[in-house]
């Protein structure tokens, strides 16, 4: 199978001397095509920043992060958001939607920016799997919690990335609405082929996962 | 510290951004609130100080009176100080020189003793005392103190000339004005006059002070001053107020306070929407700080009290610095104008005062204060108000009435900019009316200011070209017949050889001509019955071109008056006066120094101002079967870099020319540039301090559009919008502001400045005389408006960046 996601000796270090504290210590980990990761780990124990990195929302202090062969920290500012555009889906845990324009208009919003043309066909069956057709007129903030995430979901799926990134998407939600995300999101995957790593601190939805990794102060503990 | 003041100082300190823009816009209101305040208050007192230098010391003249009157008024006790003047004659020249009798007391009260230069005022019968200027003009160069001069002087028109031997007693300081008017004062001594006319015949102008004792208030002086010369003996029409010096030794300033109020008033306005602005934004942006006090327990005068201190604290700083500033400014500006204005004038300089007051300066500290505390009420209120539920979950676009939204198939930059706009309605609309308010009144004032045409209003004395020469006449010189324009026009003076001269001169370009005619009023047979007055031969342009300036014309065009051989008056505001009235018949006699032609017309109208008594049309001219004679007026034009030569030239084709004068349009545009150069100069220092306000308000709506939308911003760029995009998409946003503005900016100060310029015009404020739209300024604003936004974006965006997005995904986290 084909590796998707591979970091090299990734560090996040910040301040210096005394106050020197490593976010992300050593990581070595690879992510395969069409696998489920769940990464579990305590509040502050650096899987955000770890996952930032994956994205390039982050940079490291040391070490590489390559996607799909590529080295994501050896483009220049502008070539990266076009690569997270195209190959990288977000999905965080506060939706952060674009409150001023509509569903589906926050849906196509990546692939507009990056000047390409929407395959209707595909984003409506998104958006159906997701069930949000009665939605699209709505602005974001007019729907529920879990709604928005469905949308953020779909935001992420519509450009079709190489790799999906959700940082605790269920983290704003209440427990029956999470697992209704977390279904939709692991069908999704499924269905579109796609390869998803996923933060959390809940155990239940690690469980569902097909690979869990561990961290704990920054260090991958268990795989 | 207590809790509260110690809340406040690390609110202020955390908002830095906030804060440093507080701060700038309360030292920018400190600033120009000073500038306005010293400059108002410097202004008065330095208008009360120099007024007596500027316009003399005499509260008004009686002019015409005999000596009986003047005995009248000195047995009077509310006169003091009365001087004398009298006309002496005129002198035989080129130029307009006149002679002058005054006493002392005038030399003082008109400050004439101010100009003198060196020696003395005239004593003797043979003294004479003028400018260096005066005795050029009579052709005598590099005088002394006790030279003889002679000239040529009569007393009036009834009588002749007689040479005169005079010696210099003494020399005065040349004023600007006069040399460029070309008009010269001499003056003689008081036995000089009484030898020149006879007792019965001497008529005085007397200056005078009224007793301190006298109830006299600049509103009413004309009426007291009538009113006492009745008493006297005079007609009150012989009664002339020195309005400026009243108006500024009576008048307490009420204009100059009431004009920098109504300015103070903007700066004011527009300070308390831009620092309730930033205010209101950092509140929102913190309102679960806030609700969490509140939850606390805070009282609602407690979260007041917090809002209310961040406020004085920056004010503090604020305050105290653009005080300094402004009084810096104030200071050298202030200095600088007294210098401009003291290197216009000649004679005594304007004495310098101290433009600085403790109570002006304490009123400006306690205006800046209570500025920023009218612009933080609204946001103590929102605090105040809070409920700390709500606050735990404010979002600003709660308030959102529209839930749904069509939307667009594909969203791309442009999409995205237009959603945010018409999502922010509200903002957009309040950025684009703020912004474009403060252009508003540059709008108005460029109307104002760009019409002032200095250009127009010497064209109204040289009409085309570069130079006039023009004939210099009198209409009813019984003593000097040959003074008189019928004998003047028989000598063909400005004839077609003098014509084909000037053409020929080096450099000269283009050369026009107008004719001139005199009119002798006659009866049915043919005799003369009234003086005789000068007629105005127009070709159609020039036809057009007074009847633009005003006057009663109707619709009356050039073929009409032509056809139906019509004659127009020349002076409209006098037609009535004179005992014309419109379609009378009038029966002349014409002629143009070759042939007499008897000449019945019509008054079809009456120009504003023609230069000459009547105007007929070339055409009327013509069939009047007049010749090419009779010209009255050389307009002659040349390049700019020809113009010492040509004068030079046309200067000595007109040496042996007697009734001949050559008027520069140089001069004209020197003479009109002189008088608005202060108004102009008071305008721009305006229109510099608006530029300012609005460059302030500029930079704080753009800072807080993007600011708030910081996370926004962060996710937009999480989900793959390139550097490139973001700073397209501000600037395309800044591009729909600045049209927004423009347009307000627009609709609402072009009809306002038009609005302006009439009421201008109606005042006859200096050199508003045709409508130009000022298209000019209005395309400076635009492009500065357009390069401030693109920088600022520029800028901003670049900065935006500097935080990483990961800090600002997680901004409101």
């Amino acid at each position: 199978m084909e590796t998707i996601l591979r970091t090299e000796n990734l560090y996040k270090t910040y301040g210096s001397g005394q106050t020197k504290v490593n976010a992300v210590e050593n990581v070595n980990i690879s992510i395969e095509q069409g696998e489920f990761v769940a990464i579990v780990g305590k509040s502050g124990s650096g899987k955000s920043t770890l996952l930032h990195m994956f994205g390039g929302l982050d940079t490291p202090s040391k070490g590489n992060v390559y996607i799909k062969n590529q080295n994501i920290f050896k483009l220049k500012e502008d070539e990266l958001a076009v690569f997270r555009r195209r190959k990288i889906g977000f999905v965080f845990q506060t939706f952060n939607l674009v409150s001023s324009i509509n569903v589906w208009e926050n849906i196509v919003l990546p692939i507009g920016l990056d000047g390409k043309k929407v395959d209707e066909t595909f984003v409506k069956d998104i958006i159906k799997t997701l069930g949000l057709e009665q939605k699209l007129h709505n602005f974001p903030n007019t729907l529920s919690g879990g709604q928005q995430q469905r949308v953020a979901i779909a935001r992420a799926l519509a450009s079709k990335p190489d790799i999906l990134l959700a940082d605790e998407p269920t983290g704003n939600l209440d427990s029956k609405t999470s697992d209704e995300v977390i279904g939709f999101l692991k069908m999704s995957a499924q269905k579109y082929g796609q390869t998803l790593v996923m933060i959390t601190h809940d155990e239940d939805i690690a469980q569902i996962a097909d690979r869990t990794i561990l961290i704990e102060d920054g260090k991958v503990v268990e795989q | 510290m207590n809790t509260i003041t110690g809340l406040a100082v690390n609110n202020d300190k955390k908002n830095k951004t906030r804060s440093i823009l507080i701060i700038v816009s309360i030292i920018l209101t400190t600033m120009l609130l000073t500038i306005i305040a010293t400059f108002c208050y410097g202004v008065i007192k330095s208008n009360r100080t120099n007024t007596e230098q500027l316009y003399g010391s005499y509260y008004g003249t009686y002019k015409g009176i005999n000596e009986e009157q003047i005995q009248e008024m000195e047995l009077r006790s509310e006169f003091t100080d009365i001087g004398k003047m009298a006309f002496v004659g005129e002198v035989i020249n080129k130029s307009d020189i006149s002679l002058y009798y005054a006493d002392k007391t005038t030399y003082e009260l008109t400050n004439l003793s101010e100009y003198l230069d060196e020696g003395a005022f005239p004593e003797n019968e043979d003294e004479i005392i003028a400018e260096k200027s005066f005795f050029e003009a009579l052709g005598y160069d590099n005088l002394q103190i006790g030279d003889k001069i002679s000239l040529n002087s009569r007393k009036d028109s009834d009588s002749t000339y007689e040479k005169k031997e005079l010696v210099i007693s003494g020399l005065l300081k040349e004023s600007v004005a006069e040399t460029t008017k070309k008009t010269y004062v001499g003056y003689v001594s008081e036995e000089y006059y009484e030898n020149q006319v006879a007792a019965n015949k001497r008529y005085y102008s007397v200056y005078f002070r009224l007793n301190d004792s006298v109830d006299i208030t600049s509103d009413e002086a004309e009426d007291l001053l009538k009113e006492l010369a009745i008493k006297c003996g005079i007609s009150e029409k012989k009664v002339s107020v020195n309005d400026y010096y009243l108006m500024w030794s009576l008048d307490p300033g009420m204009e100059t306070i009431l004009g920098g109020l109504l300015i103070a008033f903007c700066v004011i306005i527009f300070s308390v929407i831009v620092i309730y602005n930033i205010f209101q934004v950092g509140i929102v942006q913190k309102i679960q700080e806030y609700g969490k006090l509140k939850a606390l327990g805070a009282t609602k005068k407690q979260l007041k009290r917090v809002v209310m201190i961040e406020g004085m604290l920056l004010s503090g700083i604020g305050v105290p610095v653009g005080l300094i500033i402004g009084c810096i400014l104030s200071k050298f500006t202030f200095s600088w104008l007294m210098e401009q204005s003291n290197s216009l004038r000649a004679g005594a300089d304007l004495i310098e005062v101290s433009i600085f007051s403790v109570p002006v300066l304490i009123l400006v500290v306690v205006v800046s204060f209570l500025t920023v505390y009218l612009a933080i009420r609204k946001p103590m209120k929102t605090v105040a108000g809070i409920s700390p539920v709500e606050a735990m979950r404010y979002q600003e676009n709660t308030s959102r009435k529209r839930s749904l939204r069509k939307g667009k198939k594909v969203v791309g930059v442009k999409e995205m900019t237009l959603a945010s706009l018409s999502a922010n309605r509200k903002r957009t609309i309040v950025t684009v009316c703020t912004m474009g308010l403060s252009c508003v009144l540059f709008v108005v004032i460029a109307n104002f200011v760009g019409n002032m045409d200095n250009e127009y209003d010497a064209r109204k004395s040289v009409e085309y070209g570069q130079f006039l020469i023009r004939l210099d006449y009198s209409l009813n010189d019984t003593a000097y017949p040959e003074n008189n324009l019928d004998s003047i026009l028989k000598e063909n003076l400005l004839g077609t050889d003098l014509v084909t001269k000037i053409k020929q001169i080096d450099g000269v370009t283009d050369v026009r001509t107008r004719k001139v005619l005199a009119l002798k009023e006659t009866d049915e047979t043919g005799q003369e019955t009234g003086n005789m007055s000068s007629v105005a031969v127009l070709n159609e342009e020039d036809f057009n071109n007074f009847k633009s300036r005003g006057g009663n014309m109707g619709t009356l065009d050039y073929d009409t008056a032509s056809e139906e051989n019509g004659i127009l008056y020349g002076w409209s505001h006098f037609m009535e006066d004179y005992g014309y009235s419109l379609n009378q018949n009038i029966l002349t006699q014409l002629e143009n120094g070759i042939s007499q032609v008897s000449f019945t017309g019509t008054i079809q109208g009456s120009f504003g101002n023609c230069d000459q008594d009547w105007g007929i049309t070339e055409d009327t001219y013509k069939k009047l079967g007049f010749t090419e004679d009779g010209i009255g007026y050389i307009w002659v034009d040349c390049e700019e870099n020809n113009l010492t030569t040509v004068q030079k030239e046309l200067k000595e084709l007109l040496t042996d020319k007697e009734h001949v004068e050559l008027e520069t349009y140089q001069d004209a545009l020197k003479t009109s540039q002189f008088s608005t150069r202060m108004m102009k100069m008071a305008s721009y220092t305006l229109l510099a301090i608006l530029g300012i306000i609005g460059f302030m308000n500029m930079t704080n709506t753009l800072i807080v559009s993007i600011i708030t939308r910081k996370q926004e911003i962060g996710v937009l760029q999480a989900i793959g919008m390139t550097n490139q995009q973001l700073n397209r998409m501000f600037q395309m946003e800044g591009f729909v502001f600045t049209i927004g503005t423009v347009i307000v900016a627009m609709a609402v100060g072009i009809p306002a400045g038009y609005a302006m310029f009439c009421y201008g015009k109606s005042q006859s404020w200096i050199g508003l005389n045709i409508y130009h739209f000022p298209l000019l300024e209005i395309v400076i604003m635009i492009a500065v408006i357009t390069i401030l936004q693109i920088v600022l974006s520029f800028v901003l965006s670049r900065n935006i960046r500097k935080e990483s997005l990961i800090e600002r995904i997680r901004y409101q986290e």
